[in-house]
């Protein structure tokens, strides 16, 4: 079986001896590794994005007992990819009274913000663009800017459903990235490290000793949180259609549309990756008789469901109004966080 | 009014620098939702002043679909008018059929055959469900529940497919007319709809299943939009709006039009006529009407009349008269002044919605924006009806 | 209460002033004088007898070169009756109060007989167009014999 981590070792062993013997310093190979895999990972989220649309307009289909897109190759597979095209060929109308370097920057720091998070996610055994000691503390920070690129493109618009969308999502985002930080905590304390790598080496091809049992509080605090932080209902108040008709994103267009609505679902597979890993114990195996299967289709796998999952909430739930939002997580969610870290705390002080 | 302008500040930023700074202030803004807008059913415009979430006043603008029906209705005849009572609310036709019919058979003393009264009622309560179906799918897609939307429309076809069979129209049926209906119904038309009122009880269980116990519908909707019930009366609400507030008026049953009389029915009331009241009144009207359709299927008399022998034109008396009857959303009457002219001299349409839509500021005024959606999707207003 | 009980209690109340219609539908239709409008307005909502608590409608309607008339149609639902109350106005100056602080579900009626009919209801809460588009300037179009740049009248066979 094709295992990822001793292909790269062996290939960069060979390039890194190239280079010596052409006496080329090692910081050129190693930058060039970087903006390769840097590359690729676009490459990849991007195509994942594209099928996570198509995913969820099937999976909403089917939820409502009608086929979704039907006509664009087998099954519609091709429908995002056609819908993308058409979207770039769209005129980008900027409203005339917008701030337009704000209007213009903020769907790129979403985009950019989605996509950074990607460096320290183990793919597979091995599979990793940067494996970060600080790790699960660079995703919490880096998908923060999130609130900031939804701030800039509401202020900018000036449209004021478009303000009243920003400033939802900053209350909310604000909000439940107090909770999501807390509940995050509970995982790596049992792992004692803060690194993705070590916390899924640490919870071993055993699917009993996933972090999933021990810390089932924090999963279920870590993954409604993550829900809101990615704006999906039941929490999608930022962009509450039959209230603020799309809220920030009212009056993109075109691209910038476009930038913004892979950003989201980036993001609902960025959590879904960090809910594997720290949860469901990333690639490894379920049971140390199956680690034929390679890891990253195990990774994938869980991750998937999750999305999965995600969808399922979306349509089936309504939305929430703005109070309820703000007391759920902070009479609810974040004295639950507290329980579960100190419950984590006693059980690592005297059982660890 | 001033927009918002992202402008860096001059100064230093601090406490006192940011309250003296005229960019950084609390105001109360307009908001001007609809007429396109995803959750005003069409095309109403509200102006809303707001205090950050919360709407301090409102103000509703109507009038983009008026098209005059009234005025439409002096210079045609009394069956050449019929067409256009489909239109006044499109998506409960057949009752607004049977109000323009029930008015000149009550003008001009016309009979009707029974076995047209028996389908007349079929039709109306069929439509009903199929109406409530819009208002049940709108309102959850107000709420953010996409999926019922779909169901409820699932369900929906089925009902006009039953119409299209009978009348050949799906929306605008024109299938109730003067001293009758329009011809009989299909033999294959009572299997078909008995076997969806079979169906259709297990699916309203399955919207209950969904939404009525759900934490999040029970927390939008519970103690929302408190309607009470004399303002309801004093605004002029009625249907379910006005039975969602604890009071059981129902002209099918106060005043039995048709042959309601002959049906044993109830007339579902809410406690405290709240939006969860008035959901639950019209989910529990699911059950009545289909109720009432199967009686009405059981007793359909035998007979080959289904429209009473009437003059090419009608020419009733000179008089007034002044009917109404209870359409899905509402009470919906007509006042019609005759001279003895084979058109009449005036017509005065009143609709359901022209009522129930007066009461959307008083139960919404210190709520959220997202309140506001619930209340007037479970207002169940069509615009329609209200500009005529 | 029944047509009659109707008609006697009112009659008994303002003799003269009220003027019965003659016709053989089930609820009593009657003509009120204009002064003694609001008065019979407010005594059919309070009387406990009558306690039309519900105005059904309130309409307009224009009998060319003669009057203005306009008709509510009452209804009690405590009581379960009818009514249909009328007051004549002049056909020159159509004028005539409100009663939108009796039944507040007559404002937008009134406004609808004020912007179709040019009728003035005196001391209306919020006298605007309520139906017809912003820059309307065609007169009031539900008057008999009205006629506006695009008015096609129906072709008579």
């Amino acid at each position: 079986m094709l295992e990822f981590d001793k292909v790269m070792l062996e290939l960069y062993g060979f390039l890194a001896a190239w280079c010596a013997a052409r006496s080329i310093p090692l910081i050129w190979l190693d930058l060039t590794v970087m903006i390769i895999a840097g590359l690729i990972m676009i490459g990849v989220l991007s195509l994942a994005a594209l099928f996570l649309v198509w995913w969820e307009r099937k999976v909403s289909a089917h939820l409502q007992d009608r086929l979704g897109p039907m006509r664009t190759g087998t099954h519609g597979v091709l429908q995002t990819l056609a819908d993308g095209i058409k979207l770039l060929q769209k005129e980008d109308i900027v409203p005339s009274a917008a701030d337009k370097r704000v209007y213009f920057w903020a769907p790129v720091v979403a985009f950019v913000a989605a996509y950074l998070a990607y460096i320290v996610i183990p793919f597979g055994k091995g599979l990793i663009a940067r494996d970060l000691n600080i790790g699960i503390l660079y995703i919490i920070a880096i998908t923060s800017f999130t609130v900031i690129s939804l701030l800039m493109a509401g202020w900018a618009s000036n449209n004021k459903y478009a303000l009243l969308g920003g400033m939802r999502s900053a209350a909310q985002i604000v909000s439940y990235e107090v909770p999501l930080t807390i509940s995050v905590l509970g995982a790596v304390m049992l792992a004692g490290s803060l690194s993705m790598v070590d916390i899924v080496e640490a919870q071993g091809p055993y699917f009993w000793k996933w972090y999933w049992l021990p810390q089932i509080l924090g999963f279920g605090i870590y993954f409604i949180s993550a829900t809101a932080e990615a704006n999906r209902t039941p929490f999608d108040l930022p962009e509450a259609e039959q209230e603020l008709v799309a809220g920030f994103n009212v009056e993109y267009s075109g691209m910038k549309f476009a930038m913004f609505f892979l950003a989201e679902f980036v993001n609902m597979f960025t959590i879904s990756a960090i809910a594997t890993t720290l949860f469901l114990g990333g690639w490894q195996p379920p049971l140390p008789g199956l680690a034929f299967i390679p890891s990253w289709i195990w990774f994938m796998g869980k991750t998937l469901f999750l999305v999965f999952v995600l969808m399922w909430f979306r349509w089936t739930y309504p939305r929430l109004r703005v109070d309820q939002l703000m007391n759920f997580a902070w009479k609810f969610l974040l004295p639950l966080a507290f329980l579960n870290l100190i419950l984590t705390g006693l059980g690592v002080y005297f059982f660890g | 009014m001033d927009r918002p302008r992202f402008r860096p500040h001059a100064g230093k930023i601090t406490v006192d620098n940011m309250i003296e700074n005229k960019d950084l202030r609390e105001e109360e803004f307009l908001i001007n939702m609809g007429p396109q807008h995803p959750s005003t059913h069409g095309v109403l415009r509200l102006i809303l002043k707001m205090e950050g979430e919360f709407i301090r006043d409102l103000t509703p603008y109507v009038g983009y679909l008026h098209r005059s029906i009234e005025k439409i209705a002096e210079n045609r005849t009394y069956n050449q008018f019929m067409p256009f009572t489909d239109r006044i609310d499109y998506c409960a036709s057949m009752p607004s059929n049977l109000a323009w019919a029930t008015a000149v058979e009550k003008l001009a003393a016309i009979e009707v055959p029974e076995r047209a009264e028996y389908l007349r009622v079929i039709m109306v309560e069929l439509n009903r469900i199929a109406s409530h179906l819009i208002w049940l799918g709108t309102m959850s897609l107000d709420l953010g529940a996409v999926t019922p939307f779909l169901y409820a429309f699932r369900e929906r076809e089925w009902i006009l497919d039953l119409f299209e069979m009978t009348c050949g129209q799906r929306l605008t049926y024109h299938y109730i007319r003067i001293g009758g209906v329009a011809r009989d119904i299909p033999v294959e038309f009572e299997k078909s709809c008995r076997a969806f009122i079979k169906d259709f009880r297990r699916r309203v269980d399955d919207y209950e299943a969904i939404l009525t116990e759900n934490p999040i519908f029970l927390g939008r909707t519970k103690d929302i939009g408190i309607l009470p019930l004399d303002l309801a009366k004093d605004l002029g609400a009625s249907g379910p709006t006005i039975r969602g507030s604890n009071y059981g008026w129902d002209i099918r049953k106060v005043e039995p039009y048709s042959v309601y009389d002959r049906f044993d029915f109830q007339i579902p009331i809410g406690a405290n006529g709240d939006v969860w009241d008035r959901y639950m009144v019209r989910i529990e009207e699911f059950r009545q009407s289909c109720k009432i359709i199967e009686q009405a299927l059981d007793g359909l008399p035998e007979g080959d009349t289904v429209r009473s022998k009437l003059p090419t034109v009608l020419r009733p008396p000179a008089g007034e008269v002044f009917s109404r009857i209870e359409a899905p959303r509402g009470e919906m009457g007509y006042y019609i002044v005759s001279n003895g002219d084979k058109k009449p001299f005036r017509v005065k349409i009143r609709t359901a919605s022209y009522g129930n839509l007066q009461c959307l500021r008083p139960t919404s005024i210190g709520l959220k924006i997202a309140d506001l959606v619930a209340i007037f999707g479970s207002l169940d207003v069509i615009l329609p009806e209200v500009d005529r | 209460m029944t047509k009659e009980q109707i008609t006697a209690r009112l009659k008994d109340k303002f003799g003269p002033e009220l003027e019965i219609v003659e016709n053989n539908q089930p609820e009593p239709y009657f003509y009120i004088s204009m002064a003694k409008y609001y008065e019979l307005c407010s005594y059919a909502k309070n009387d406990p007898q009558l306690d039309f608590d519900f105005l059904f409608q309130l309409g307009a309607v224009h009998y060319p070169d003669d009057r203005f008339e306009v008709a509510l149609c009452l209804c009690s639902h405590e009581k379960n009756h009818k009514a249909v109350v009328k007051v004549r106005l002049d056909h020159d100056n159509p004028e005539t109060v409100t009663i939108s602080d009796i039944w507040k579900a007559a404002n937008w009626f009134e406004r609808e007989a004020m912007e179709l009919f040019g009728i003035g209801f005196f001391g209306h809460p919020d006298p605007q167009p309520l139906l017809l588009y912003d820059d309307w300037d065609y007169g009031y179009p539900m008057r008999k014999g009205w006629t506006g740049p695009d008015f096609v009248p129906m072709p008579e066979k």
